[in-house]
């Protein structure tokens, strides 16, 4: 550097001085919003649907801080109430949509739209409303564009992106976003985001059949998450990891996998999870030719979904099931069985070779010859739909 | 462990204190007025201050997004005819 340039470097204090005073006094009033953010978000969750709007014509409500506030709670709500997270990420897009942009300037405020967008995406494909996720996403990405493109804002939307993609059947799409993602991590030297984003491209992985990569990515993943940010990602990525080692015939190291985690659920695990734990379990015993044990397993869980409502499971673990009396012979069993989740799977909408499959199934219960080849050829491809 | 939600008053003392210089060689190499530098070193620390917990690397998000809001001085220094 010439002396010239040195002299010139000097010019710059008096403009960061101002400038930091500057911030100073803006960040006290950043404090003393994020501190107000709470109860702020209490009234508005607290208050009837049809009174929120009313709520956020109020000035006081068109805080920054009230709307990271609802996309934090918008996260933690998706796994378990998708439809409360919906509604969260919707308040999220409408304080967005009202924050000045003379008090934060347009960059603040262009990028709290592009992430408020992208978590109501994420939340509306969690609840698979998919056209309305990809709608959300479009508004996401044109706010980001607006915004100045924040590197971690875009991360997070090519994220979202690919677990829509995946969602979508489009497999190489959805790793090529994560992909995308998991670059910006890495230079940001953000580890767990990259952890994160790894485990989700295993999911597109395993979706996709390329189990083995599925494998290594999630192994991958999981050894950069910290699990004390996101304590549910580990059982969620160890879940995924023991799925396709069971898929990809290494039934005996799934065991293991699963026997090391069943503590991590327990202390962890949502009861849901518990119960899909339970499931691969059972499926792992059929595997390894351990009916008894895959029968206690498989009922068990099979009664969970049951009481739960959840249908299209319960029908998913009555196939299993259905394949343990297979090989057993009981016929009987395997006949009522069939007969009972066959109106389950066909009251959806699945892929054409599924939708063959369970032609196929309809024919054998209507002639009494359920095979166990019949119930392993529905599951593949019901795996694949 | 879980990053810090928000940045206190020293936390930005200290990072603005470490890359004075390299955000002074930056905007010297594009010409950059003392007055827009205030203006747009004022604008980067509000938002770091703003994305705090979702920024790992805060040092290196300020540099980036400084050279991301200078670009255009850098337009404008190529097109300069040298005298």
């Amino acid at each position: 550097m010439s002396p010239m340039h040195d002299d010139r470097r000097s010019d710059y204090t008096p403009a960061f001085d101002r400038a930091e005073e500057g911030v100073r006094r803006r960040f006290a009033r950043h404090v003393e919003e994020l501190d107000a953010a709470a109860s702020l978000a209490l009234d508005l969750l607290a208050a009837p649907e049809a009174g929120r709007g009313e709520l956020l014509r109020q000035p006081r409500f068109h805080a920054l801080g009230l709307c990271d506030l609802l996309l934090e709670r918008c996260r933690e709500a998706w796994t378990e109430e998708p439809a409360w997270a919906v509604e969260l990420g919707a308040l999220a897009v409408a304080v967005a949509d009202r924050l000045d942009t003379i008090h934060y300037g347009d960059g603040l405020v262009e990028d709290a739209r592009a992430r408020a967008w992208a978590h109501l995406a994420n939340a509306c494909r969690i609840g698979s409303d998919l056209r309305r996720a990809e709608e959300a996403l479009a508004s996401a990405w044109e706010h980001h564009r607006k915004a100045g493109e924040d590197a971690f804002t875009e991360a997070e939307i090519l994220s979202f992106e690919g677990s829509l993609r995946n969602s979508q059947g489009q497999f190489e799409e959805a790793i090529r976003l994560f992909d995308h993602a998991l670059a910006i991590y890495r230079e940001g030297r953000d580890r767990h985001r990259e952890g994160r984003t790894l485990i989700k491209k295993g999911t597109a992985l395993g979706h996709g059949g390329r189990l083995k990569e599925a494998i290594r990515v999630t192994r991958r993943g999981l050894a950069s998450i910290d699990a004390a940010e996101e304590p549910y990602l580990e059982v969620v990525a160890r879940h995924n990891l023991i799925f396709y080692l069971h898929e990809s015939g290494e039934s005996r190291e799934a065991l293991t996998v699963l026997e090391r985690s069943r503590r991590l659920y327990t202390v962890l695990g949502e009861p849901l999870h518990r119960a899909r734990l339970r499931w691969v379990e059972g499926k792992i015993f059929l595997d390894l030719g351990r009916l008894e044990e895959a029968e206690a397993s498989l009922t068990e869980i099979r009664a969970i979904f049951l009481e739960r409502g959840i249908a299209f499971d319960a029908a998913l673990v009555s196939l299993d099931l259905a394949m343990v009396h297979a090989r057993r012979g009981n016929t009987g069993e395997v006949q009522r069985l069939a007969a009972e989740m066959l109106p389950i799977f066909e009251s959806r909408d699945v892929r054409s070779e599924a939708l063959a499959a369970l032609v196929l199934l309809r024919g054998a219960v209507d002639t009494e010859r359920v095979s166990l080849e019949i119930l392993e050829h529905l599951s593949g491809q019901l795996r694949r739909a | 462990m879980c990053p810090q939600v928000r940045p206190s008053q020293e936390d930005l003392d200290r990072l603005m204190r470490r890359l004075r210089p390299r955000i002074a060689g930056l905007l010297v190499s594009r010409n950059v007025s003392p007055e827009e530098a205030e203006r747009l070193v004022g604008e980067a620390l509000i938002e770091i201050a703003y994305r705090w917990s979702r920024v790992h690397d805060h040092a290196g998000w300020l540099l980036k997004s400084l050279d991301k809001k200078t670009r255009p001085w850098l337009k404008i220094t190529k097109e300069e005819p040298v005298p």
